[in-house]
C-alpha cells in the first residue's frame, strides 16, 4: 500500500460521513453575491449580476411562535477569501512536524461553536439572540443577492433622515434566528455609532450620536460592490442616508440595537476618503464627482433636497435570499405591512395562507437552484399603499413567478408576473405610474418592462442613457481591440442599452476575472447592469 | 416545505431514466458547479476539472439506470473524486500541476504504518472498511476536518475556515489525525507494505 492506495481507499468510506463533511460551498467577494438569476440564454447558465446588493435579510424580521432548536454552527472567523480557483497549491500549506508550540486552544477544537463564548448577549426574545461579532468575514453567513433597489439621487438623498457625520464606531453583531433552519439562521450585521455634524433632512433634536443597523455587514458578497460598507472606516465623515425605524416597522432586535437603517446598504454613504475625493456608488449618485470635497458633495445633497426631492416616505421592501450554502435553498418571501408591523413568512406559509395548501405546488419549486434565485423589489408607491406582499416562487428551472398584491385607495391589487424571463406583464402595477420595482431588471422581452421603464423620470433615464451609450461604445472598443472588428471573448453574450437607460451586460458563466475585466472597461457607475455567473460559484 | 433537493435529485433520477438528454444538463446545472470545485481543488486545472466533470455525467449515463443513486449528490462526488484521482495518476509524477495533490499525498505519506508482517490484504479487512472504522472512531469534528482536507481536497485554509479555526490550528489537528490514523493501521495489523 502507499499513499494513494490510502487517498483511494477514503472513496469507499461511508455515505453519511461523506455528507456530513460537506464543505458549505462560499461565495467570495465579487463572487454570486451581487447574483441574480433570471433566467437562462438557451442551455447557457447566464445568471444576474448586479453592480449593487440589497442587503436586508429577511431572516430579521421573525416572530416565530415556536423556535425551533438552535444550531451551534461553528463560527468562521477566516479573513481570506476561500473561493477555488487555479492556482498552484502553497507549498508552506504542507505539514510535516506541526509547530512544537503550536496548541489548541479550547475555542478551537472541532466542535467549538459560534460566537464568542462567553460573550454578552446583546438581545434576546422570540428566537432571535443578538451576540457581539469579532471575525472579520462568514462566508458561511446567508447571503444576500439581491438586486438593490434602483433609487434615484433625490430618493436617495431624499430619505427620511440625511446627515453629514462622522463614523466613530463599528460594533459587529451575530444574529442567530431560530425561526430559520442553519445556515439561514445566522447572519453578521453592524451596529454603526454616528456623530452627526450636520442634518440635511429630518430631525435630531439632541445631537445625540446616531445609532444605525446595517445588515450583511460581512457578508462577503458586499465585499467588492458594496461600496457604502467597503469603504466605511472608524473616523470617517459622510454625508449619511438613512430611515428612522419605528416600532411597529421593523423586528424589535433591531429597534433595540438602533434607531436608522440604510435606505440602501450599497448607498446608503458618500465617504471622504483620505487623501481627497469621494467613495460612494457613482452609478447610484451620477451627479456627485468623486473628486469633489465633502462640502460640495453635501452643498449638492442640499440642493437636491430642497428643490428636487420628494416628501419623505416610507417605502417597502421584499426579497427572496438565497442560502449561501447548497445545503438548503429556499424561496423566502418578506412580508411587509407598513400599517400594522412588518413581519417575515417563510415562502411556504406566506403562500399556504394566500393561495391555499393544496395549491402549493404550482407555486413552489422543489428546484433549489431555482428557489435559489433571488429577488428583492423595492416598491416605491407615491399612494403608499396599506399592504404590500408578495413573494416568489418557480414552476421550473430559471423560471419565477412574482406575486405582488396591494392595496390603494382602499381597492385591492393584484398582479403576477411569471415564466422564463417574465413573459407577463404587469397592467396593474402600471396603474400606479410611480410604481418601482427592482424585478424590472428581470423581466428580459417583456411589453410591461418596456413600459414600465418608459414611466421611469426623464431626468433619471436620460441621465443612465447617456452614460449607458458611451459604456457600450466603450465595451465595443475595447473588444475589438482585443478580439478584432465584432469580437468578443467566448463568455460575452450580448450588451443591450434598455428603454430605462441602462447598459445590461449578459455573460456566460465566466471567471472573476472576466467580470473584472467588464468592470475595468466600463467607467464605474455608468449605470450598468452586469449580468452573469462566476464559474464554480453554484 | 418541499424538500428541495430530494425533489431535485428524484427529477433527475427520472431524466436519466427516461434517458432525456436533460438530464445531463440538468446535473450540470444542478450539481456542476460543485463537481467542478471538487475535481479543481485536486488538480488545480480548471481543464482537467472539466473534463472529470464530464466523465462523472458520462459514468452516470451509464450507470443510471439500473443504478438508482439516493442520494444523488454523494454518489456524483464519489465517482468525481475517483475520476480526479484517476487522472492523478496519469500525469507526470514529477509534475506539478498545481492543486492540492501533491500536498495531500506528501501528507498521508506519514500515516502509512511502519512495519510489515507479510500479510496481505486480503487476509485482513480491507483498506476501505478500516478507514471507515477510524472515522468511525473519531468526533464529528475531527472527522470533518480530516475528511474535508482528504476527501473533499480543501486546502488546509479552507479546512480551517469551515470550522472555525486558525489555519494554525487545522495544522495540527490534521497531523494528530494523521498519526492516530497511523497508530489505528498499525494497531489494526492491516498493513502489509
Amino acid at each position: 500500500m502507499d499513499n494513494r492506495d490510502l487517498l483511494k481507499a477514503l472513496g469507499g468510506i461511508g455515505e453519511e460521513y461523506i455528507r456530513e463533511a460537506e464543505p458549505q460551498e462560499t461565495t467570495p467577494a465579487s463572487k454570486r453575491l451581487h447574483f441574480l438569476r433570471p433566467a437562462v440564454l438557451g442551455s447557457a447558465a447566464a445568471a444576474c449580476l448586479l453592480l449593487g446588493i440589497a442587503a436586508w435579510q429577511s431572516g430579521l424580521f421573525t416572530r416565530r411562535e415556536n423556535p425551533g432548536p438552535r444550531d451551534p454552527a461553528a463560527a468562521v472567523l477566516s479573513g481570506e477569501e476561500t473561493g477555488l480557483s487555479e492556482t498552484t497549491a502553497d507549498p508552506s500549506e504542507k505539514e510535516t512536524d506541526p509547530p512544537a508550540s503550536e496548541t489548541l486552544q479550547a475555542s478551537e477544537a472541532p466542535e467549538s461553536e459560534s460566537g464568542e463564548p462567553g460573550a454578552a448577549v446583546l438581545y434576546q426574545k422570540d428566537g432571535v439572540t443578538v451576540r457581539p461579532f469579532s471575525g472579520v468575514s462568514d462566508p458561511n453567513a446567508p447571503t444576500a443577492q439581491a438586486c438593490l433597489a434602483y433609487l434615484t439621487e433625490e430618493e436617495l438623498f431624499g430619505g427620511s433622515f440625511t446627515m453629514r457625520a462622522r463614523l466613530t464606531d463599528i460594533q459587529p453583531v451575530e444574529i442567530i434566528n431560530d425561526r430559520f433552519e442553519p445556515p439561514l439562521n445566522r447572519s453578521i450585521g453592524a451596529v454603526l455609532i454616528f456623530e452627526p455634524i450636520s442634518v440635511l433632512r429630518g430631525d435630531l433634536p439632541d445631537n445625540a450620536p446616531v445609532r444605525v443597523y446595517a445588515p450583511f455587514y460581512l457578508n462577503t458578497s458586499l465585499e467588492s460592490l458594496n461600496y457604502s460598507l467597503r469603504h466605511m472606516d472608524k473616523g470617517r465623515e459622510g454625508i449619511i442616508m438613512l430611515y428612522k425605524m419605528n416600532s411597529t416597522g421593523y423586528p424589535e432586535y433591531m429597534t433595540a440595537l438602533a434607531d436608522y437603517v440604510p435606505g440602501d446598504n450599497q448607498r446608503f454613504a458618500i465617504w471622504e476618503m483620505p487623501g481627497g475625493g469621494l467613495a460612494f456608488d457613482q452609478s447610484a449618485f451620477p451627479g456627485v464627482d468623486k473628486n469633489w470635497t465633502l462640502d460640495q458633495a453635501e452643498a449638492y445633497a442640499r440642493d437636491i433636497i430642497e428643490n428636487k426631492a420628494p416628501a419623505p416616505r416610507d417605502f417597502s421592501v421584499q426579497f427572496m435570499f438565497r442560502y449561501s450554502g447548497e445545503a438548503e435553498n429556499e424561496a423566502v418571501s418578506l412580508y411587509y405591512d407598513s400599517r400594522n408591523g412588518y413581519y417575515s413568512e417563510a415562502g411556504t406559509a406566506w403562500m399556504e395562507e394566500e393561495y391555499g395548501a393544496e395549491n402549493l405546488e404550482t407555486h413552489l419549486d422543489a428546484d433549489a437552484e431555482t428557489l435559489g434565485k433571488i429577488y428583492r423589489s423595492c416598491l416605491r408607491l407615491k399612494d403608499l399603499p396599506e399592504i404590500i406582499t408578495g413573494g416568489g416562487s418557480a414552476d421550473g428551472p430559471n423560471t419565477v413567478t412574482i406575486e405582488i398584491s396591494w392595496t390603494a385607495d382602499g381597492e385591492q391589487h393584484r398582479t403576477s408576473y411569471s415564466g422564463s424571463w417574465y413573459r407577463d406583464h404587469l397592467p396593474d402595477a402600471l396603474k400606479l405610474e410611480q410604481t418601482r420595482t427592482e424585478l424590472l431588471h428581470y423581466l428580459e422581452d417583456c411589453e410591461a418592462k418596456r413600459k414600465w421603464e418608459a414611466g421611469l423620470t426623464p431626468i433619471a433615464a436620460a441621465r443612465r442613457t447617456v452614460r449607458a451609450e458611451a459604456a457600450k461604445t466603450a465595451l465595443e472598443a475595447a473588444f475589438a481591440e482585443q478580439y478584432g472588428p465584432g469580437g468578443a471573448p467566448s463568455w460575452f453574450r450580448r450588451a443591450v442599452i434598455t428603454e430605462g437607460g441602462y447598459l445590461e451586460v449578459w455573460l456566460a458563466p465566466c471567471s472573476k476575472a472576466n467580470m473584472e475585466e467588464i468592470r475595468n472597461l466600463i467607467p464605474e457607475g455608468d449605470g450598468l447592469l452586469l449580468f452573469g455567473e462566476e464559474s464554480g460559484s453554484r | 416545505m418541499p424538500n428541495a433537493d430530494s425533489k431535485t435529485e428524484e427529477r433527475i433520477l427520472t431524466l436519466f431514466r427516461e434517458r432525456s438528454e436533460e438530464a445531463v444538463a440538468e446535473t450540470s446545472r444542478r450539481y456542476g458547479a460543485l463537481l467542478r470545485a471538487q475535481a479543481l481543488r485536486l488538480l488545480g486545472s480548471a481543464e482537467d476539472a472539466e473534463e472529470v466533470e464530464n466523465e462523472v455525467y458520462l459514468t452516470a449515463w451509464n450507470r443510471i439506470p439500473p443504478e438508482e443513486p439516493r442520494p444523488l449528490l454523494p454518489w456524483l462526488r464519489t465517482i468525481c473524486r475517483r475520476r480526479a484521482l484517476d487522472r492523478l495518476d496519469l500525469r507526470n509524477a514529477a509534475k506539478r500541476g498545481g492543486g492540492q495533490a501533491d500536498l495531500i499525498l506528501d501528507e498521508l505519506q506519514e500515516s502509512l504504518p511502519s512495519g510489515d508482517d507479510g500479510r496481505t490484504w486480503a487476509e485482513r479487512m480491507s483498506l476501505e472498511e478500516a478507514l471507515n472504522a477510524f472515522l468511525g472512531a473519531l468526533t464529528p469534528g475531527e472527522r470533518k476536518i480530516f475528511l474535508q482536507r482528504y476527501w473533499y481536497f480543501l486546502s488546509v485554509k479552507e479546512v480551517a475556515a469551515q470550522n472555525g479555526i486558525k489555519p494554525g490550528s487545522a495544522k495540527v489537528i490534521l497531523y494528530r489525525l494523521r498519526q492516530k490514523l497511523k497508530t489505528f493501521l498499525e494497531k489494526e495489523d492491516l498493513w502489509n507494505g
